[in-house]
């Protein structure tokens, strides 16, 4: 009799796990990369360590920008990268090229050709001088409108048909408006898109938002759209901070030279309130004159492990890129690693 | 056979290059693009002061007028370098070695650094430098050479945005530190001097500019020397001044080299307005009059506006200048651009279509200010007589004088003042140019034009041409290089025929002002700078006349036939000269044009009698027309509408101009016989509409046809027929008066209104647009011979064929006659 009740028991326990199972979701995979957007690559300890404890197979290298020169005609390289020193070994280059998008708002076929071969050109170079054989991956960065939507793809397209591209994947960065409309914004031709999860917000309104990242501004946009986006989208989070200036209410900049102590110096600023501070004197040092207010704004754990939930719901493949803006031990350093792997795994 | 097609590459070849460079030439005609140096009349030519030192900074529109530097840097070096030897090192050869080596020498020289072992590549055994440095006496120099060809590929980048090699910092940075070293220990101060330089160069490749300027304070700015090599270093400090946020300090020590150094004078110009200060801030740091001077000179060549600033300062700070003369030339210039070009070229022999620029009037009145402003400054720099060449004022009072006009005497009196002085050639030349201006202008006012007075000066401009022509040198290096060596020949192209034709024209002597005109299309580099036939046998069908074109439009008959006398009797020298600018190929082209004047005037014995003169033989199929096969037709085609034009039909004949005469002197014939007068009258009618610009032969009395043209006001004595198609309208009501049948009546009086409705002045975009066009569209539907349709011919067969035709005639009858803006659904018919 005691060994029948416990087989039943066995049974109905086994039969409850079995019905438990299926609403338990796999768990996915998180790959972890960073972006690299400063214009001297230099080898440094903390960013490595980084790199190494979060096993980052991919570094994502800002190259250039791509601007019009002075004559307001010719596209040319600005603020190339140099390579202090080479890449670790451990890391692949994924080459990133920032196209400013007034270059493409007056360009004809023949000089979109051109660009196209060039671009491919000084990338191949300066892979070679990151140390690298070869990458696998070339990220183009533009924030497109409609009107240079066509010379924009028809752009994409060129470097995909380059021989140097051959048998390698093309990715674009996808800025959350562009993913909600696609309509009129298109898709781009390329094998995968990296959506930008920050500078959602509008920097330029005066105001308490954080216009780096702002769960409420996000969730306008994707919902359903990213689950439907035709090919694969990678993720990008921010952990950079900064300061926005406004004098009389109007903008006039992001202060690259205020840190956030310097915020909580009473002799320099007062605060006003939420994330607002007021200059108690003119401060040359930082481009501000007395009565200018500094809205800082910046990330905080909290916010990205928010984010993260909320795109886990969203993403149905197996495995999510996240790529973190941006390497810098300045900016990493105040997220440990602790902080990201509560990240990552709120991705899974 | 090999020779054969030896020949035939020849030909291909030549026949190439032939084209190519006529294609430019219709290119630069064409082409929209100004010629940099021919863009505006000038009388006063821009090299008459400072060539040689400022011709870099004459005025222009591009942002110099010469990129190439006054002096040659490469030279100046070497001539360093020879006397730093002594003797015995040739000039050239050091310039070879150390500008002008070809790669592979360069890098076996830099790699093998054994040389004294005998290394030198064959191509430079005889290399005096060469063989000086690596004879054992001169080991230190050949030390400072191998270091220099060392770091060359390194410091010597070219600024290629797309180049993604950075430039390496790191080896110019430890290249510099050791020049610095090396100069520090060497011994002779020459090379000591050269390896500071270089030491602050490669410093300042390598972005330390805090370090090359620290080398040039300590080690070469007090270093006691004349070589120029402390200019370059000078430079380089105003550029490391400038990067390191002085730019007022910097602007101020490029205007020291752009004053010292003329083999940097552009190079410290151009970096001198990278540095956007203000010249009286730049001014504060000078410490004398002549480097203020210097500072004013390098702004008032930046300045394209009118302006005496820039002049009076650098003229008070230091009168002797040779920058101010530049200056002022610059100044007469602007005026010439912004007042004289225009003001010359709105008469009728200018460019036709000028377009007058609507604030035209208020800038002419600030043009004349400045006028008379640079006027009484000339003079003062005359009367002060500290500038070199004194005379330079007098000469450009007298020129601005001319320019303002209204003066009689004024110009040539200021003239006299320096008859008799001894001037350079070029300020000779300019004299005599502007009193050739001067005394034509005097004719102006007078009855009578002197022609033996005008003669020697006329003669003198045409000698003065062809000895620029002869001296100029081919010019490969800049696309408009021809312009810049013509500047006698476009003057006298423009005097010809923007001055002395308009006083002949004054004075109604069309002959001579139609011979001035030629000549100045002659002038070298023009288009049509020889004459070419008409009759062409190499073309596929004819040519051009190639007269100008204010002879096609303007002469008459009579002008042409005493055109003919005159260069046929010409007795006076000055007829002479006058009318041997018509060359025997232009006689055929006159011929021609006598012909078409009295197709013209209706004379067609006479026109008949002129086309004779010429030998259509040589022409494809004996035509005298200067249209394509598919344009040329038959101009006794009647057509109800204008298109789509009938050209010829079976059967009927391509009418060039001589048969066109002869078929009309035919029609003139049978018009005297009652029978056939009507029809006769009909058909002339119909030729005449059809030689206008509305039918399909209207190059029987045009040379050219424009859509511009279309109803279009008079402007040539032919455009009665041409524009307003007055004496076919005549014709058609004389066939319609000497007939009795009614149809027929009808069909005149219809032709009849499309030649009045011809005589409507059209507006400008007429057919291309599809707005309103007021008076124009009433005009049009209230045509007079409307009425006298619908009153005489309602009944006829041909009155509904006039409706179905012509909708502006059912808008008549429909009572539709206030244009098209009341009845905005009406369907327009084309």
């Amino acid at each position: 009799m005691k060994n029948r009740n416990v087989h039943i028991f066995l049974i109905l326990v086994l039969l409850y796990l079995v019905s438990v199972l299926p609403s338990c979701h796999h768990p996915k995979t998180v790959n972890t990369s960073f972006y690299y957007w400063k214009t001297v690559y230099k080898s440094n300890q903390t960013e490595q360590g980084y790199l190494h404890h979060f096993k980052v197979h991919k570094l994502y290298v800002r190259i250039m920008d791509v601007n019009m020169d002075d004559d307001g005609a010719t596209p040319v390289p600005v603020s190339p990268i140099t390579f202090k020193d080479k890449l670790p070994d451990s890391v692949q280059i994924v080459p990133v090229v920032f196209i400013v998008n007034d270059v493409l708002k007056s360009m004809k076929k023949d000089r979109l050709d051109d660009l196209a071969g060039k671009l491919v050109n000084f990338v191949a170079a300066k892979v070679d001088q990151a140390g690298k054989t070869k990458f696998n991956e070339l990220q183009v960065d533009c924030d497109w409108t409609a009107t240079t939507r066509n010379a924009y793809f028809y752009l994409l397209n060129k470097i995909k048909q380059n021989p140097t591209l051959k048998n390698k994947t093309i990715s674009a960065t996808l800025r959350l408006h562009q993913l909600k409309s696609q309509q009129k914004m298109g898709v781009p031709p390329v094998n995968r898109v990296m959506l930008m999860c920050y500078n959602m917000g509008n920097l330029r309104k005066y105001g308490s938002q954080n216009s780096i990242l702002d769960l409420p501004e996000m969730k306008k946009y994707l919902g359903d759209n990213l689950g439907a986006y035709p090919m694969p989208v990678d993720v990008g989070l921010p952990l950079f901070s900064w300061a926005v200036a406004f004098r009389d209410k109007e903008y006039i900049g992001i202060s690259k030279r205020i840190k956030f102590v310097d915020l909580n110096n009473k002799n320099q600023f007062i605060f006003i309130g939420n994330n607002i501070y007021k200059a108690a004197e003119d401060l040359p040092e930082f481009g501000l004159q007395k009565a200018d207010e500094v809205r800082w704004e910046a990330v905080s754990v909290p916010d990205l492990e928010a984010a993260a939930g909320y795109l886990s719901s969203l993403i149905k493949t197996d495995t999510t890129n996240v790529i973190y803006f941006h390497l810098d031990e300045a900016v990493i350093k105040p997220f440990g690693y602790n902080d990201l792997e509560k990240v990552n795994n709120l991705l899974r | 056979m090999a020779t054969t097609t030896w020949r035939r590459l020849i030909i291909y070849c030549v026949s190439f290059i032939s084209i190519f460079i006529i294609g430019i030439a219709v290119d630069l005609a064409c082409s929209g693009e100004d010629d940099p140096y021919d863009y505006y009349v000038s009388f006063f030519h821009n090299n008459v002061q400072g060539e040689h030192n400022y011709g870099a900074f004459y005025l222009s529109y591009n942002y110099v007028f010469s990129e190439t530097e006054p002096e040659s840097e490469p030279e100046i070096n070497s001539k360093e370098w020879a006397a730093y030897f002594g003797h015995g090192v040739k000039e050239a050869d050091i310039t070879r070695a150390m500008y002008r080596l070809k790669k592979q020498d360069d890098s076996v020289m830099v790699r093998d650094k054994l040389i004294a072992f005998g290394k030198i590549p064959d191509s430079l055994k005889n290399n005096s430098f060469l063989t000086s440095i690596t004879s054992g006496k001169y080991d230190a120099a050949l030390k400072y050479y191998l270091f220099a060809k060392g770091i060359e590929r390194t410091a010597n980048t070219i600024y290629y945005r797309w180049d993604p090699t950075p430039v390496d910092t790191v080896r110019l940075r430890s290249a510099g530190l050791e020049a610095l070293q090396l100069g520090k220990t060497e011994q002779g101060d020459f090379l000591k001097l050269r390896y500071f330089y270089q030491a602050e160069r490669l410093l300042h490749f390598s972005k330390d500019y805090k370090k090359a300027m620290a080398v040039y304070d300590e080690y070469i700015g007090n270093f006691k020397s004349n070589s120029h090599i402390k200019g370059w270093a000078l430079s380089l400090k105003a550029g490391e001044v400038r990067r390191l946020g002085d730019s007022v300090k910097a602007a101020y020590l490029f205007s020291k080299v752009f004053a010292l150094y003329p083999e940097r004078r552009i190079q410290a110009y151009k970096n001198y307005n990278f540095c956007k200060v203000s010249a009286e801030e730049v001014a504060k740091l000078a410490v004398n009059d002549r480097e203020r001077a210097f500072i004013y000179t390098i702004d008032g060549f930046s300045n394209p506006e009118l302006t005496m600033a820039n002049l009076e300062h650098v003229y008070n700070f230091d009168p002797k200048s040779e920058a101010a003369g530049v200056l002022l030339t610059r100044e007469i210039n602007k005026l010439e651009e912004k007042y004289l070009t225009t003001k010359l070229n709105e008469k009728l022999t200018g460019n036709f279509n000028y377009y007058k620029d609507k604030y035209a009037d208020s800038l002419n009145k600030v043009s004349i200010a400045h006028l008379q402003l640079l006027r009484k400054f000339c003079i003062k720099l005359s009367a002060d007589n500290k500038y070199p060449e004194p005379a330079l004022g007098i000469m450009a009072a007298a020129y601005l004088t001319w320019m303002e006009g209204g003066h009689r005497d004024e110009g040539i009196n200021l003239l006299n003042k320096i008859n008799g002085q001894h001037l350079s050639y070029k300020l000779n030349d300019q004299v005599q140019l502007v009193k050739l201006l001067l005394s034509t202008q005097k004719f102006e006012s007078l009855s009578e034009i002197d022609e033996a007075q005008l003669l020697p000066a006329l003669q003198w401009l045409d000698e003065r041409v062809k000895k620029e022509a002869r001296q100029a040198k081919p010019h490969y290096q800049y696309y408009y290089g021809a312009s810049d060596q013509s500047k006698f020949a476009a003057s006298s192209r423009d005097f010809y025929n923007l001055v002395l034709s308009e006083v002949y024209l004054k004075k109604h002597d069309t002959v001579k002002a139609a011979l001035c005109i030629l000549k100045s299309r002659r002038q070298v580099n023009t288009e049509f700078s020889i004459a070419t036939s008409a009759i062409d046998s190499s073309q596929q069908h004819a040519v051009w006349n190639a007269l100008p074109d204010f002879w096609k439009h303007y002469l008459s008959s009579t002008t042409i036939n005493q055109l003919l006398a005159l260069q046929k009797n010409a007795a006076a020298p000055y007829d002479k000269f006058l009318v041997s600018i018509l060359a025997n190929d232009d006689i055929n082209d006159l011929y021609d044009l006598l012909g078409t004047a009295y197709l013209r005037e209706h004379s067609y014995s006479q026109a008949v009698n002129a086309f004779k003169k010429i030998s259509l033989g040589k022409l494809p199929k004996n035509q005298l027309a200067y249209v394509g096969p598919d344009a040329i037709g038959d101009p006794f085609i009647n057509q109800l509408s204008d298109y789509p034009k009938i050209f010829t039909r079976k059967n009927s004949p391509a009418y060039d101009k001589p048969l066109f005469a002869r078929r009309m002197i035919a029609l003139q014939k049978q018009a005297a016989n009652p029978q056939m007068a009507a029809s006769a009258y009909f058909q002339m009618a119909t030729g005449l509409y059809n030689a206008s610009h509305y039918g399909n032969a209207y190059y029987l009395i045009s040379y050219d046809w424009s859509s511009a043209d279309y109803g279009r006001e008079s402007r040539y004595s032919y455009d009665a027929d041409y524009v307003k198609t007055k004496s076919a309208e005549q014709y058609y009501l004389k066939a319609r008066a000497l007939s009795n049948n009614p149809e027929f009546k009808a069909k005149c009086t219809f032709m009849a209104a499309k030649c009045a409705q011809k005589q409507i002045i059209a507006p400008d975009d007429v057919g291309w647009s599809q707005r309103e066009y007021g008076a124009y569209d009433q005009a049009v539907r209230r045509n007079p011979f409307f009425t006298d349709l619908r009153k005489n011919y309602s009944t006829t067969a041909f009155y509904k064929t006039a409706m179905h035709e012509c909708s502006y005639f059912r808008d008549f009858l429909a009572g539709r006659t206030k244009g098209k803006a009341s009845y905005p659904n009406v369907r327009r018919e084309e």
